[in-house]
């Protein structure tokens, strides 16, 4: 019974991932016919992909937006948590609650307006545009974890370095940092991830297929007709973004799981 | 020279929460003072002040005549040891020693000279290039003291630093403690709750009660000359024993005490005008002054008797007061025994009302 | 040094630290929120930078439009019944993931594979599934016998593209749920259930009247952050559905008359309503729940 339900959660879980690699590995004379099991290996989708748009270009961009949230992010989330968690001051759980609120604010409700200081900025269609419009949601989450796990950190070790003489940022570069290895990679990974698979501002802010990261080029990949999805080159495409978040994902589980509880049920 | 002096000292927490009213303190240069005091006294409170962790609301506070009261915690030439020992956890312990060092930009070779010194007299030499998560609790305790004396302080501070070690340990660190004491040219300042530490280890214990200095002195006068009730409560295992009493009588200085479980009354000399005839008053005296003799001043009634070995502690009461008697080894009772106890007259206490020790110790 | 000196050191640090933090999120949140609430009170289009006042205009056109109805309908239906799905599924996984067997670590990993893959990628892999003519799903339901015919799942009919929808949601976002209930779980100490043993009480009554009342507060906060996710869905639906009215939601209603139509105005008035809310039921949230913002222990004053 315990083993029926396992496998049928697991079942549900890795099923369409799994599918999507079989899909991708047909070719256009067999994509239509159902086979749960791959007849032969065909890597002309994956190879498609690459040469009918600029797919490497756009996973460069996906990597690149990325990589540089989530460095923009951590610099400068760990100094305001630093102030949050450790500074007393008028105002504290004031501003923590509106960091909290940032991060409910649906995206759309900010598209216009961001949309505008992208443009005004002269990022519309760049990177750089993608960048500093995601910090709208990382950037909150970022500070709150970072603050949770700093708080953590025992009163006793700030002061012991207070008295030896330190500066607040002496205290946080060579005392906390060192000690705040897994929290920030858990923190990053998690902006990583979400930056990796933001859609609506990518879509919103870029215009031309060279700007686009991943998920918009997915997104848009089309066919020669409205009725006819090149489904092969979408599944190739869906596998190879995919599978370094799986592997990601399988590696940093512990800590992913760590990162996201301690956000909500550490109240 | 480093007298540390609280004038008109006052913290008050957020606006709201006073935990020290107005404190005024002397502690000597070179001496070592203990702070005592329940949980909530504001004994680390003070220690952070002097360190300058917590930030003074109002008064003065003065090492060595210098006014410190709003100077930056490194500034204030103290050192300090923490309760859970704060060392760095990703330093080796040369580089936990270093830190304070580097930090005030001392040359590489002032940092090593000065850190294998006092690794020397620690001997934590062989330790140096380990992390504290691969030393035992008592060497991890030797690196917090010796990280504080790297920095050759004016000012020695100590936050319950023994409380995390387990009692063996306990009584190997306080004797090294003791022992770096005296080699030692500086102020010390030590908060503790436990009263053997601050017995064995003071030249001065400073006990406090919400945030104010119930009595000082050195460690035999807080223990034979308490000041009041609480003072006297506090300090010694198992603690003094109260007793409801009655003033029988009043001649001149010397009031005659009786009541409920006495058999006879029992003369002391208090303060002039303390009593009159008939006032309620608390007897005190501690357990290792009671004595089972025939003929004694009280009549305890036994419930239960705890053999240590060496001595052996018996509780009871005497009429409706609580009392225990710390004899050499004895005889078991049985629960509910009506003995006569003895009372070591010069070792007598009587509380008034107010709490206050009035008896007059000169007389002894 | 004087007494405001020291006061401030510190105060003066942590406000430095602050700020970078802060100009970040005055610009990208705070700017352009204000600056979408004002364009909602304006006619202003993408293509014409001449921008005039015009009041509630844009507000009385979208709130007289039936398709916005249409799209808070599709809003809320698509919230209660995937939310409410996730919450089911996710305590039952982590109620099993709780007990120890044999490669449980296994399936921990495979529940998260979901959550980590693009929300674009699985609305592709799944809208590949649903296909009427090929798609895998109506092959198995085929197979099965529970239909005769292949099922037309994201046209024509909005109840079974929306039913699409919702199985696409609560297969990517169930273990989210899962994991937070977990994290619930797994913080009630051994020795409650130990006693509830000791004293007798049933499987299912333990579950009850122990694991429930103990997980409400991360199960509430896991629901809520799901329902505030699901209140402001958009690339799922505007992948897999196609920009259909039958299951446009609002954010997807806001986003088209604001970029495809080129209505900046109007698509303005629309965003400002879903922010309005969102903002409604996340004030309801924190009224009824006693967020601890500042912390809990390290805030106790030590003596």
């Amino acid at each position: 019974m315990l083993w029926l339900f396992v496998i049928v959660v697991s079942a549900f879980s890795l099923f369409p991932f799994y599918w999507a690699i079989v899909s991708s590995l047909k070719d256009p004379s067999t994509m239509f016919q159902v086979e749960y099991w791959p007849s032969a290996l065909e890597w002309s989708n994956y190879s498609s992909i690459f040469k009918e748009q600029p797919f490497g270009k756009n996973i460069w961009n996906s990597i690149l937006v990325a990589t540089s949230t989530v460095l923009l992010c951590l610099f400068v989330g760990v100094l305001a948590a630093y102030s949050l968690a450790r500074v007393e001051f008028r105002g504290r759980g004031l501003l923590l609650a509106l960091i909290l609120a940032v991060s409910m604010f649906p995206q759309v409700a900010v598209l216009s307006g961001m949309f505008e200081l992208v443009k005004s900025m002269g990022l519309y269609n760049s990177w750089g545009g993608l960048t500093l419009s995601y910090m709208i949601f990382t950037l909150p989450f970022t500070i709150w974890l970072l603050t949770t796990f700093m708080r953590q950190l025992p009163r006793e070790l700030e002061q012991a370095a207070i008295v030896d003489g330190a500066s607040s940022w002496t205290v946080l570069y060579r005392v906390f940092l060192p000690l705040m290895g897994p929290s920030l990679v858990t923190t990053g990974l998690l902006s990583f991830i979400a930056a990796w698979n933001e859609f609506l501002f990518a879509l919103t802010f870029t215009l031309t297929a060279d700007a686009r990261t991943v998920p918009v080029a997915i997104g848009l990949i089309s066919g020669a007709s409205s009725f006819e999805s090149p489904w092969g080159r979408i599944m190739a495409a869906s596998v190879i973004v995919t599978v370094p978040l799986v592997v990601l994902v399988l590696i940093f589980q512990k800590s992913i799981v760590s990162g996201l509880t301690a956000g909500a049920v550490k109240e | 020279m480093s007298e540390v002096v609280f004038e008109n000292v006052t913290k008050i927490y957020s606006g709201k929460t006073t935990i020290i009213p107005k404190i005024n303190l002397r502690l000597p240069a070179n001496e070592l003072t203990v702070f005592v005091g329940p949980s909530g006294c504001g004994k680390s409170t003070l220690l952070k002040l002097i360190a300058g962790l917590e930030e003074t609301t109002d008064g003065k506070i003065t090492i060595g005549g210098r006014d410190v009261t709003y100077a930056p915690p490194a500034k204030r030439g103290i050192a300090m040891v923490f309760q859970s020992y704060a060392l760095y956890p990703h330093m080796t312990v040369f580089e936990n020693m270093a830190f304070a060092l580097q930090i005030a930009k001392s040359s590489k070779e002032e940092i090593r000279n000065r850190v294998s010194e006092v690794a020397r007299i620690l001997q934590l030499g062989p330790l140096l290039d380990r992390k504290p998560r691969q030393l035992s609790g008592g060497q991890r305790q030797r690196v917090a003291i010796g990280r504080a004396l790297v920095r050759n302080p004016d000012v020695f501070l100590l936050d319950e630093p023994l409380s995390n070690l387990d009692a063996a340990l306990r009584v190997d660190m306080r004797i090294e403690i003791a022992k770096i004491r005296q080699s030692l040219n500086a102020t010390m300042v030590y908060v503790t709750h436990d009263q053997v530490e601050a017995m064995t280890l003071a030249d001065n214990i400073v006990v406090l009660r919400a945030g104010v200095v119930e009595q000082m002195g050195p460690p035999l006068e807080i223990y034979h000359k308490p000041v009041n009730k609480f003072v006297a409560g506090f300090l010694g295992s198992p603690s003094m024993n109260f007793i409801e009493a009655k003033i029988e009588s009043v001649q001149g200085d010397i009031v005659q005490i009786g009541g409920e479980g006495f058999a006879k009354t029992l003369a002391a000399k208090v303060k002039p005008g303390a009593f009159k005839s008939g006032d309620r008053a608390l007897l005190g005296i501690r357990p290792e002054h009671l004595s089972i003799e025939s003929d004694g001043e009280l009549q305890f009634v036994t419930s239960l008797q705890e053999q240590l070995g060496d001595h052996a502690l018996i509780y009871g009461s005497v009429g409706a007061s609580k009392c225990t008697i710390k004899t050499s080894p004895t005889r078991a009772f049985k629960a509910g025994e009506s003995l006569s106890l003895k009372v070591q007259a010069d070792e007598v206490h009587v509380f008034d009302a107010s709490e206050k020790n009035v008896v007059v110790f000169e007389a002894r | 040094m004087t007494k405001d000196h020291a006061l401030t050191e510190r105060h003066r640090t942590a406000y430095l630290f602050l700020l970078p933090s802060l100009i970040l999120l005055t610009l990208v949140a705070a700017w352009p929120l204000l600056r979408t609430i004002w364009l909602a009170f304006t006619d202003a289009t993408l293509s014409n930078p001449d921008i005039n006042w015009v009041g509630l205009e844009n507000f009385k056109g979208v709130l007289s439009d039936p398709d916005w109805w249409h799209s808070v309908r599709n809003t809320l239906t698509f919230t209660f019944i995937s939310v409410g799905l996730e919450t089911l599924l996710g305590l039952g996984i982590a109620l099993l993931l709780h007990r120890e067997f044999f490669g449980r670590g296994i399936l921990r990993a495979a529940v998260m594979v979901p959550w980590a893959i693009p929300t674009v990628v699985s609305a592709k892999m799944w809208s590949w599934m649903f296909n009427d003519n090929y798609g895998v799903i109506n092959n198995i339901l085929q197979k099965l016998g529970v239909i005769d015919g292949p099922l037309a799942w994201m046209a024509d009919n909005p109840a079974l593209s929306m039913a699409a929808v919702v199985i696409v949601d609560v297969w990517k976002t169930t273990p989210f749920m899962t994991l937070l209930i977990l994290a619930g779980i797994q913080s009630i100490p051994l020795q409650v259930y130990q006693s509830a043993a000791v004293d007798g009480a049933s499987g299912f009554r333990t579950f009850w009247k122990i694991t429930l009342p103990l997980i409400k507060p991360a199960l509430v906060v896991a629901v809520v952050f799901r329902c505030l996710d699901a209140l402001r869905i958009f690339d799922l639906i505007f992948i897999m559905t196609n920009n259909s009215n039958d299951t446009a939601t609002m954010s997807v209603y806001a986003r088209n008359n604001m970029i495809a139509f080129g209505d900046l105005g109007y698509g303005s008035a629309a965003s400002t309503l879903v922010f309005a809310f969102i903002a409604i039921f996340t004030v309801i949230y924190v009224q009824f729940s006693r967020l601890n913002l500042v912390g809990g222990s390290s805030e106790k004053v030590s003596l």
